[in-house]
């Protein structure tokens, strides 16, 4: 009976002494020697803003190609980022609405990433999504995993993945120094992912090789198309002003083709601010004046992410242009850039046509070639 | 030294006169430090200055998108939805003219309730110079010197730093935008925007106004813009139903002048009461 209750005890302390212990999850023998990293703005483009408490690192934006790729990242493991956020189509998916686990389709369309890190304006509380709902880059990624309609997860859950994850702890460890699996967090996944998003920068256009090197890469018909755009500013009498430029605003030395802003660009009637079906921008500000409101968009790569506007209505750039041409909808805050906008209502087919080859001008044709965006796995 | 120390002392014990260097070395420390203390020249005293921004249309608080009657014939109505400008050289004068900040930016868009209305927005400029100060003064828009910069030189927590502030056909800031709607006699509706930004397209505004800057105290100071001298001061009246937008252009042009005399009236439109 001794000997028995002896033997039980010696296999019990064995298992005891197998399970996992708070020592195996000790990341301390592993290496945190993490390689600084500097964004290299593209030509026309300023220095990139970083948040001071998420300094990039080589290693850090390794972590976030990987968690940015790895359907790990939903519940049911089928979903990752990248199944929105398609490098080919300058990071959106083609789709009207975005599609989650088991094809439920989200409230809105995907938006580009390219260019991403200069959305920020620092001090505002509204910048990412096209209602503004996150302040910074680093908010952004933690709303999709719980989404029902993204990728259906909960963030406990994800981080236990992680944490047991082969590879991943290893990698927070190299990113972000944690000692123990335990310090994995959503906000320091989020804040790898967002490192790796502020490298998507792309400015290698037909545009800015025209604007930059001595040879004319834009076509005739792109070269009418762009002083329609600019309009008056293109200082040509016989051009007319389709005043695309007020909103999708650039310099040589900030050339984002965006000024960041919100708007509403006439898109649907509303008899009152209430009328909006979406609210955008005010449901996140809480302002109703600001209702029917959208993020104006960068046009950079505007030829790769149809379709158009915040559900995707529109599928391609003639449409976009025949909206605008036709000055919208009304409702009470709609942008007085359109409605003043009277040259603008009478661009002829082949003028639409010329601004249409224009904004294909804006397409970087390297973009895919970027091997250190692609899938790691 | 056996006098401050008295038979306390004992010159042969080591402890002793470890302790005794010990206080001398204190004490020597302490006079450096107040001597150091006294050599040091006193910072000036200064104090905070608050300009508190307000609109108002026929002296009612301006809400932002509500409709005001215009008191004339055509158009009958007019709402703001956009209210929002550059100031530069803000400067007040005491015994000599002080520069206060180079540079801020006002918006009153948010003014979207009476109450907010009410509040107006308002800007803090902070380390002026104490003294009794009989005048401010301040640029509406930007300088020639900041148009020569461009938002790349700033950082997005300046305003100068934001694309949409600049213009880049025309070199500029864009220094003031006016947007709203006007009711017609007809009752149709059009809108109207005035954006100026053209290199040296700025309004001198200069106040005779008293205020006192305490230490450490914050002095206020508000100024109201008038919005129906921006559109219908008879000296100098915008013709909103046909001269309705403007973004500025080439110097000399139509939309050049108009932005002009927005950027005018809109300087013109502030007053102390």
């Amino acid at each position: 009976m001794k000997k028995t209750s002896i033997i039980a005890l010696g296999i019990a302390l064995s298992i005891w002494a197998c399970k996992e212990t708070p020592l195996s999850n000790n990341l301390e023998h592993i290496a945190y020697a993490p390689s600084s990293y500097t964004v290299v703005p593209p030509t026309g483009f300023p220095a990139m803003e970083i948040p001071a408490d998420n300094p990039m690192t080589v290693e850090g934006i390794s972590l976030g190609r990987h968690l940015f790729y790895d359907p790990i990242m939903s519940g049911d493991s089928t979903i990752s980022c990248s199944s929105c956020h398609q490098l080919d189509k300058a990071f959106t998916d083609g789709l009207a609405k975005a599609e989650g686990v088991n094809h439920r389709v989200g409230r809105r369309s995907t938006m580009s990433l390219i260019n991403i890190g200069y959305s920020w304006i620092k001090n505002r509380d509204k910048n990412f999504m096209w209602d503004g709902r996150f302040a910074r880059l680093e908010d952004q990624p933690i709303a999709p995993v719980e989404d029902p309609n993204e990728m259906d997860f909960n963030w406990p859950d994800l981080v236990k993945r992680l944490q047991k994850h082969p590879e991943y702890p290893r990698m927070f460890r190299e990113a972000f120094g944690i000692s123990d699996t335990r310090e994995i967090t959503k906000y320091l996944a989020s804040k790898a992912i967002a490192q790796f998003e502020r490298t998507l920068n792309s400015a290698n256009s037909k545009y800015d090789r025209d604007r930059w090197v001595a040879f004319d890469y834009m076509t005739q018909q792109q070269k009418r198309g762009f002083d329609l755009f600019l309009g008056d500013a293109a200082n040509n009498p016989i051009t007319k002003d389709a005043e695309c430029v007020h909103c999708h605003s650039f310099s040589d030395t900030k050339a984002l083709f965006a000024r960041n802003n919100f708007s509403n660009n006439g898109l649907d009637s509303a008899a009152s601010f209430n009328d909006f079906v979406d609210k955008g921008y005010g449901e996140a500000t809480g302002d109703y004046t600001q209702n029917g409101l959208f993020k104006e968009v960068t046009l950079r790569n505007i030829a790769l992410t149809a379709p158009y506007m915040h559900d995707g209505r529109f599928a391609t750039l003639r449409e976009v242009v025949d909206h605008y041409a036709s000055g919208g909808h009304a409702s009470p805050n709609v942008a007085p850039e359109l409605t003043t906008a009277t040259e603008l209502r009478t661009l002829t087919n082949s003028e639409k046509d010329d601004l249409v080859a224009f904004l294909h001008a804006l397409t970087d044709t390297t973009l895919t070639q970027h091997e250190e965006w692609k899938s790691p796995f | 030294m056996s006098l401050f120390f008295g038979k306390k002392i004992n010159y042969h014990h080591s402890i002793t006169n470890k302790y005794i260097t010990m206080k001398l070395s204190f004490l020597m420390l302490l006079t450096a430090v107040l001597l150091f203390n006294s050599c040091k020249p006193e910072k000036p005293a200064t104090g905070n200055l608050k300009i508190i921004f307000k609109a108002e249309y026929n002296n009612n608080p301006l809400v932002m998108y509500d409709t005001n009657a215009t008191n004339l014939t055509d158009p009958t109505q007019i709402s703001i939805s956009k209210l929002e400008f550059f100031l530069s050289e803000i400067q007040a004068t005491a015994t000599q003219v002080t520069t206060l900040k180079e540079v801020d930016y006002i918006s009153l868009n948010g003014t979207t309730t009476k109450a907010l209305a009410e509040e107006g927005t308002s800007i803090l400029l902070t380390a002026i110079p104490i003294g009794s100060y009989h005048d401010l003064g301040f640029k509406v828009g930007v300088t020639k010197a900041i148009d020569n910069t461009v938002p790349s030189d700033y950082p997005s927590t300046s305003p100068l730093g934001i694309n949409g502030n600049y213009w880049s056909s025309w070199n500029s800031y864009i220094s003031s935008r006016i947007e709203g709607n006007i009711t017609k006699a007809d009752q149709t509706t059009s809108s109207f925007l005035y954006h100026a930004g053209v290199e040296g397209m700025f309004q001198q505004c200069q106040f005779n106004t008293s205020f006192e800057i305490s230490a450490d105290q914050t002095a206020t100071v508000v100024i109201t813009i008038q919005a129906e001298d921006f559109f219908f001061d008879s000296n100098n009246p915008i013709d909103v139903i046909n001269d309705n937008s403007t973004h500025s252009g080439a110097v000399g042009s139509a939309g050049f002048l108009l932005a002009q005399k927005s950027i005018k009236n809109l300087g013109k439109a502030m007053i102390i009461k």
